[in-house]
């Protein structure tokens, strides 16, 4: 193929809806023959505006607002702001809710890190992998549900501690649940790194160097996956992750491979992470009492299952942050594909840009809605509603239907009357 | 090395570069002159004491009321462990106060090419001008880093306390009278 192309280059575009994966995003692929020889991205396409929003929120608001930047790593933002005005406060965190925030992250790490596996072999055309790795998973999926109350959005950390608590039955429960998963991923970890499937498709694929790791300033599994074992837990211990047994997993090939089996082991030390965690877990409170925040500045960081999320915030003494800037570890990865993408096949090119386990809705997380003449903002819950019910009303006359409140509200009442 | 000791070697080594410190606080870092800032950038990464090889963010922080725009850069250092793996060794900061009517700073991406999407975020939401950025654009607005959130043509810069959000872009409106009652 790459001879009949006298060396003309061709765009091919990949995006903005990606045939395979969830989220909008553009990448624009040069080719020469199959061999991608430039690669341009654009992203935003997910814009909502939550560091705006986060400073129109008052303090104790703004974690259930973060753990909405991303659906997966819904623990690590919250904690990683939650952190940050600890440490503004210089509050004292009880140590059972140490405790409680490093089940959940590692539960959350769990079951990213099987959702990655299942998408990779999603996008490689081998379901197999998928429905394995999602079946898996979804025990965990239960037990974060039964532990916070719901599967993603957990709203676990608050500033001081943990929202709720897990009872001791309910610790036990956990803890099966989390046996129950150990097995199941040991064997899915061997069927994947026995594969002759995979090792063709995923070795010596799209290799990241480790010169071009730190270049690129990458974390999480990306990093980790290229010889550069960085990881938050370890170097900057937050929680409890100083007091517990346990290993970062680093692998020097930087192929795709090597990030899959990072992922896959690291699913095994999160195991054996939890498992303690349930035994030492002290009881006791598991929340304290903050006054107010005075003004000052910090960073939060904690080990997201994509890598380092980054939380600078900064407090004037008032209700709601100054400053609050969110750096999710995709944002840093994701430019990393200049490096791993450019001189690989097309047809390798959508695993290599899912390796890195990118998430565009952490990496867009800004945009303002303003009403001009007044300074309300248009995403209000009573603006949304207004315009919701403009439509309806808009409908109601095109179809010349009865209008819903005519219809139904008399209904309505006699039915809960 | 800590805080103190990062602080001290850079007020030895680029004193007349160093407009202030807090080392202590819970967010150690120096104040730095918007001038010297590469020369002071280039230090930190290439001296064998300090080597922060990673640059973990660049935000950008509003001040309209002393009409002043931060840039606070985090930096990290990851060295070779007694294995031959690397772990992380020490963490700074370093900020530079702008002139909010015009705010210029070098760029650093030829230090960590990671501060090229910083840089254009930083652009896009609050106005700063990274000279010397290399995916530099020129318009109206004179050379400047493309946006990266925004659209290319959008006008102003969100993340400014002043921001006005603008009552119509290509058709969309922007105040909510203004959204017709449905489709058509």
């Amino acid at each position: 193929m790459s001879t009949a192309t006298n060396g003309k280059r061709t765009l091919v575009p990949l995006g903005p809806f990606h045939p395979l994966q969830e989220e909008p995003e553009f990448f624009q692929l040069w080719v020469e023959g199959e061999t991608v020889v430039d690669l341009d991205m654009r992203t935003s396409y997910n814009h909502r505006g939550i560091e705006e929003l986060s400073s129109r929120r008052t303090f104790d608001q703004v974690p259930y607002l973060v753990e909405r930047v991303c659906g997966i790593c819904s623990a690590s933002h919250p904690l990683a702001y939650v952190q940050a005005v600890e440490t503004i406060c210089e509050c004292d965190v009880p140590e059972r809710a140490q405790y409680l925030r490093t089940i959940v992250l590692e539960l959350e790490r769990i079951h990213s890190h099987l959702l990655w596996v299942g998408l990779a072999g999603h996008f490689l055309g081998y379901n197999t992998v998928f429905m394995w790795a999602w079946r898996y998973r979804e025990p965990i999926m239960d037990i974060l549900e039964k532990a916070t109350g719901n599967r993603c959005t957990y709203a676990t950390a608050k500033i001081g501690g943990t929202r709720r608590d897990i009872p001791d039955d309910l610790m036990s429960e956990l803890v099966r649940a989390v046996d129950s998963v150990a097995g199941p991923t040991e064997m899915l970890t061997n069927a994947v790194l026995d594969d002759p499937v995979l090792h063709a498709r995923l070795v010596n694929v799209a290799v990241l160097t480790e010169a071009d790791a730190r270049k690129w300033c990458v974390t999480g599994p990306t990093a980790r996956g290229s010889g550069l074992p960085i990881d938050v837990r370890r170097d900057d211990p937050y929680c409890v992750y100083d007091r517990i047994d346990w290993d970062v997993i680093t692998f020097p090939e930087g192929d795709v491979m090597a990030k899959a089996k990072v992922r896959l082991l690291e699913t095994l030390e999160a195991v054996k992470i939890i498992k303690q965690c349930a035994q030492q877990c002290p009881s006791g409170p598991y929340d304290a009492e903050v006054e107010s925040i005075p003004p000052g500045e910090a960073i939060g960081r904690v080990e997201a299952p994509r890598g380092e999320t980054f939380h600078y915030v900064r407090s004037d003494g008032g209700r709601c942050p100054v400053r609050h800037k969110i750096r999710a570890p995709s944002f840093v990865n994701v430019p990393s594909f200049r490096a791993s993408c450019i001189g690989q096949h097309v047809a390798d090119v959508t695993i290599a840009l899912a390796a890195v386990d990118p998430c565009y809705s952490c990496t867009e997380r800004m945009a303002v809605a303003r009403d001009a003449e007044t300074g309300e903002t248009l995403q209000s819950a009573k603006a949304l509603f207004e315009l919701s019910r403009q439509r309806t009303r808009w409908f109601e006359q095109q179809l010349g239907v009865e209008p819903f409140d005519q219809r139904w509200a008399p209904r309505l009442r006699e039915l809960l009357a | 090395m800590t805080a103190e000791e990062i602080t001290a070697v850079l007020e030895q080594e680029l004193a007349d570069a160093i407009a202030g410190a807090d080392s202590g606080g819970m967010h150690p870092h120096v104040w730095v002159t918007a001038v010297r800032l590469h020369d002071v950038m280039q230090f930190l990464r290439d001296d064998s004491r300090l080597q922060f090889n990673m640059l973990r963010c660049v935000s950008g922080v509003d001040g309209p009321a002393s009409n002043e725009i931060d840039v606070v850069y985090d930096l990290l250092s990851m060295q070779p462990a007694v294995s031959e793996l690397w772990r992380a060794r020490h963490a700074f900061a370093v900020k530079v106060r702008l002139d909010r009517a015009n705010p210029h700073v070098p760029s650093v991406a030829d230090l960590w090419p990671t501060a090229d999407w910083h840089e254009r975020e930083a652009y896009d939401l609050f106005g700063i001008v990274f000279d010397g950025h290399p995916d530099s654009i020129k318009d109206h607005d004179g050379l400047h880093p493309q946006r990266i959130l925004c659209p290319d043509d959008w006008v102003g810069y969100p993340l400014r306390k002043d921001y006005v959000f603008p009552d119509e872009y290509h058709g969309i409106p922007g105040k909510l009278e203004a959204v017709p009652p449905g489709p058509g």
